[in-house]
């Protein structure tokens, strides 16, 4: 009964205004087929735009309790995770979901650079996507600041102040970027007005094209560029299934997974709030998040200029890919230098942020104790008095967080210990000093 | 050609009975019997999941559970001389706090006709609603104007130079 | 490259536990403290040993070190000017004020301290060090403080066993709370309430019963505090019924997903090719 009265309502349309040949065309171009290779991993787009929906939906929530003031943004985001039924899950979810879709996404990218689908006639496909990436890379660092917590505040800081080490405009964009020339609370409500209104907008501009584009031209062939791309009777004569109903079918089971696993993700390793934002104190060791790892810590090796630079050229190449790399072979079997080029690529910035985690850090292994510096280089600690780290913690009462300030105090006991007598003001109404005297 | 879609009615004469198709060495049963049958539980799954969905964010965009406010609220007494008024906030809401003739009175500070916030007249030694001229003695019974129901009034006592408003 | 698939999905999934590799402490490459570094060295066993035994206690990592008790200067490397009386450098503190020490930071444990029957009347002995020690002192727990031939040289054992019980009764409930409540932090159940209630209920016990030395009191207060403790029970189990009611939840929606995701793929291979 439901499909008669929708077959009605879709004949009642037809008539006045002719929708049947939208839809014609939707479902001309929806059931094309895709070409056989297509695996498992060209799904990565896919759930790279469920994350980018689901960011936008928790997003949308999140905002109706949240406070883009500096004064209040900390303590709306604990009222959220804390007092607001399910605000836990919906906080979870756009944290988590934020992480996974950059995660996602540089796959995708990973995948297409590999399968050649950056090259003719597909190049504006890829710039598109280029530009995709930047957005999406944008609102992780302006989504960064807004629960306004210790690592919001320094990371943000540390991100800026690379920002403003680009030659000739460096400070003047550090300035706009801040809103000031420290981050402040004006920092705060321009990166939320970039996160919420003018990022969504670019980047739903920017998808419909690149999503437009991929159907309108279809997946990629493996063949080389030379040849004549594959008609849709031909890709279904080669083995090549529909996109609608089977591919989709397909990708939306990968779907699936993921969302279970962040599910599971959520419910058992939640992400923390730190503590509240402290203008005057930096904690020990801030870092960016792990999508900036390897660009902060290849700034590290090199003279400031030398590193914006060689960024900038980096990112330069990465984005006029198909313009330089012509050759017309897609298949990554028959392009052994484009691939091993990648590979060298993911690995070294694999490595980097690795290397940036380890930095700064101090580990045992193997029984000796490690202490690694800025780049990322071991020394050995030489404390010959050091007892092993069970020990200590055996004398020790249970710490709250320790990720952000290994340095502070938590203990809620211990409010009266302190550094050292010099620093002791408040208790001190009634001491007498030892022996030695003022 | 025909498209399969979700919703393409089984090709069989008859659904209702089952046709097994008998390949050598086994029964195979009627592959589109078993296409509608994941095709139900697939709607049903999603069904329950979109309502697990839905579910969290009715209750997240629900107000969220009150924190009551201060149910207590100190005031020195000196801030209060003889006569004055202040309104201040208790249990989360305004409430007028009165220095009169008679003692210290107070009373909850929203007017029960369209929720403006009463004010203390010395002058005329009433409270008066500003919106629509409602009227209430010291003792918080309406005298006039629209009210419908009289002030709620709020346990006042005086602790040392301290005016306890509250429990 | 058959099973790229597969490769993928396990380098994510190792990946993505990757935040779980790092366990290592952040820390700061600490400044050097020449009182430390110096008494460590010292052949004479007096001079050297209470540096390894503060290296076990408590003070260590809570950021306490030699001249904050001490006095003196922990940037010099030069004895005079280490031990320099300009520098607040007071040597061994006299046993009789070794209470003003403790008591710059433990002030209300001094304060109690002082009014009790080991304070002022009895000529402030024993001491803080004599129950808690110098240098290795560890958090103080009951069994570690009355023992033989501590308080027992002066007390029978039943009055022993009953101050042992009034702030067990008083402080142990505390505590097993504490370490259940920092238990669920990882869950992100919101346990800040519970955890400041707790630090005021610790609090109420120090002011008015901690080194009171006075059984009746420390009895009567550890008492008052049950109630506190009992709410703060109940709150802790509505914290641990939250997190294991979202993992359940997490679970039947998780495994809803798999099995849907599982039974696409089988309607996928019901559908016919074209």
């Amino acid at each position: 009964m439901i499909g008669r009265v929708a077959s009605g309502i879709y004949r009642w349309l037809d008539d006045r205004l002719e929708i049947s040949k939208v839809v014609d065309f939707a479902y001309k171009n929806l059931t094309k087929p895709v070409p056989k290779h297509v695996n498992w991993l060209f799904s990565f787009g896919t759930v790279t735009l469920t994350f980018f929906t689901s960011q936008f939906l928790s997003g949308l929530l999140l905002m109706v309790y949240y406070e883009a003031s500096a004064e209040s943004a900390y303590d709306s985001v604990k009222f959220i995770m804390e007092k607001v039924r399910f605000g836990w899950l919906v906080r979870q979810i756009h944290s988590y979901g934020a992480n996974f879709m950059i995660a996602f996404l540089f796959l995708h990218a990973i995948r297409v650079f590999f399968y050649g689908g950056y090259k003719k006639p597909r190049e504006v496909t890829w710039l598109f996507g280029f530009a995709l990436l930047a957005v999406t890379l944008g609102f992780g660092f302006t989504g960064y600041l807004l629960p306004w917590d210790q690592l919001s505040y320094w990371g943000t800081t540390v991100g800026t102040e690379i920002a403003g080490t680009t030659p000739v405009i460096g400070s003047y964009l550090l300035v706009l970027l801040r809103g000031g020339e420290t981050v402040s609370e004006v920092t705060l409500t321009r990166f939320f007005a970039v996160h919420v209104i003018v990022l969504p907008w670019i980047f739903a501009g920017l998808v419909t094209g690149h999503l437009f584009l991929i159907r309108y031209k279809g997946i990629s062939p493996l063949a080389s560029t030379d040849l004549p791309e594959p008609t849709p009777e031909e890709i279904k004569k080669a083995g090549g299934k529909a996109f609608y109903p089977k591919h989709v079918l397909k990708e939306g089971s990968v779907v699936l997974l993921v969302l279970a696993f962040m599910l599971l993700m959520i419910v058992y390793t939640p992400l923390p709030l730190h503590e509240k934002a402290d203008p005057f104190n930096t904690p020990v060791g801030v870092k960016p998040e792990w999508y900036f790892l390897s660009m902060y810590q290849a700034l590290k090796y090199v003279p400031k200029l030398v590193g914006i630079l060689g960024s900038g050229l980096v990112i330069l190449a990465l984005l006029l890919l198909p313009f330089w790399e012509r050759s017309p072979e897609r298949h990554p079997a028959r392009r052994p230098v484009a691939v091993t080029l990648g590979i060298l690529f993911v690995v070294a910035n694999i490595a980097l942020a690795l290397l940036a985690k380890l930095s700064e850090t101090e580990h045992t292994f193997l029984g000796t104790r490690y202490h690694f510096d800025t780049y990322g280089w071991p020394s050995v600690v030489a404390d010959p008095v050091l007892p092993s780290a069970t020990e200590a913690d055996d004398a020790a009462k249970p710490e709250g967080d320790k990720s952000v300030d290994a340095s502070s105090d938590k203990e809620a006991e211990s409010s009266e210990e302190n550094d050292t007598e010099e620093t002791k003001e408040t208790d001190e109404s009634q001491q007498e000093k030892p022996g030695g005297g003022e | 050609m025909e498209t399969p879609s979700l919703k393409t009615e089984p090709q069989s004469a008859d659904p209702a009975k089952p046709t097994t198709l008998t390949v050598p060495g086994r029964k195979v049963s009627n592959p589109v019997r078993r296409r509608t049958f994941l095709q139900r539980i697939l709607c049903a799954m999603s069904g329950f999941g979109l309502l697990g969905a839905f579910y969290p964010v009715l209750r997240y965009i629900e107000p969220p559970p009150e924190s009551e406010g201060a149910n207590r609220v100190e005031i020195d007494a000196a801030e209060l001389p003889p006569g004055a008024s202040r309104t201040i906030l208790y249990r989360g809401r305004p409430a007028v706090v009165v220095n009169s003739a008679q003692g210290y009175i107070a009373y909850g500070g929203v007017c029960s006709h369209l929720g403006c916030i009463i004010k203390w007249s010395p002058a005329e030694q009433v409270f008066i609603c500003p919106c629509h001229g409602g009227k209430f003695n010291v003792k918080g019974v309406v005298l006039g104007g629209p009210v419908p129901r009289p002030l709620t009034a709020i346990p006042v006592s005086v602790a040392g130079n301290r005016v306890i408003v509250g429990a | 490259m058959r099973h790229i698939g597969w490769m993928t999905a396990g380098t994510i999934a190792v990946a993505v536990l990757f935040p779980r590799w790092n366990t290592g402490a952040e820390t700061p490459s600490a400044a050097v403290n020449t009182c430390v570094t110096c008494h460590a060295g010292l052949d004479d066993e007096k001079m050297s040993e209470p540096v390894a035994e503060w290296h076990r206690s408590v003070h260590k990592p809570a950021g306490i070190s030699c001249q904050d008790c001490h006095g003196g200067n922990p940037t010099a490397s030069v004895k005079e000017l280490a031990h320099d009386p300009n520098a607040k450098y007071v040597g061994v503190p006299e046993p009789v004020t070794v209470h003003e020490t403790c008591g710059i930071c433990h002030q209300v444990e001094k304060d109690n301290y002082v009014a009790s029957p080991h304070g002022l009347q009895g000529n402030f002995w024993p001491g803080c060090v004599d129950c808690h020690g110098n240098h290795e002192i560890k958090y103080p727990v009951t069994a570690a403080i009355a023992v033989p031939d501590k308080c027992d040289d002066c007390h029978d054992q039943p009055v022993l066993d009953a101050f042992i019980a009034g702030v067990d009764k008083g402080l142990k409930p505390l505590s097993d709370i504490r370490r259940d409540v920092e238990a669920l932090r990882p869950s992100g159940v919101p346990i800040d309430e519970i955890l400041s209630q707790a630090a005021l209920a610790e609090d109420a016990f120090d002011r008015q019963a901690s080194h009171t030395f006075n059984l009746s009191q420390v009895h009567g207060v550890a008492d008052s505090l049950q109630k506190g403790y009992e709410r703060l029970r109940k709150q802790e189990a509505a914290a641990r019924t939250e997190s294991d009611v979202r993992r359940r939840f997490g679970w039947v929606f998780a495994m809803l997903f798999v099995v849907m995701a599982g039974i696409i793929y089988l309607y996928r291979r019901s559908l016919p090719d074209e």
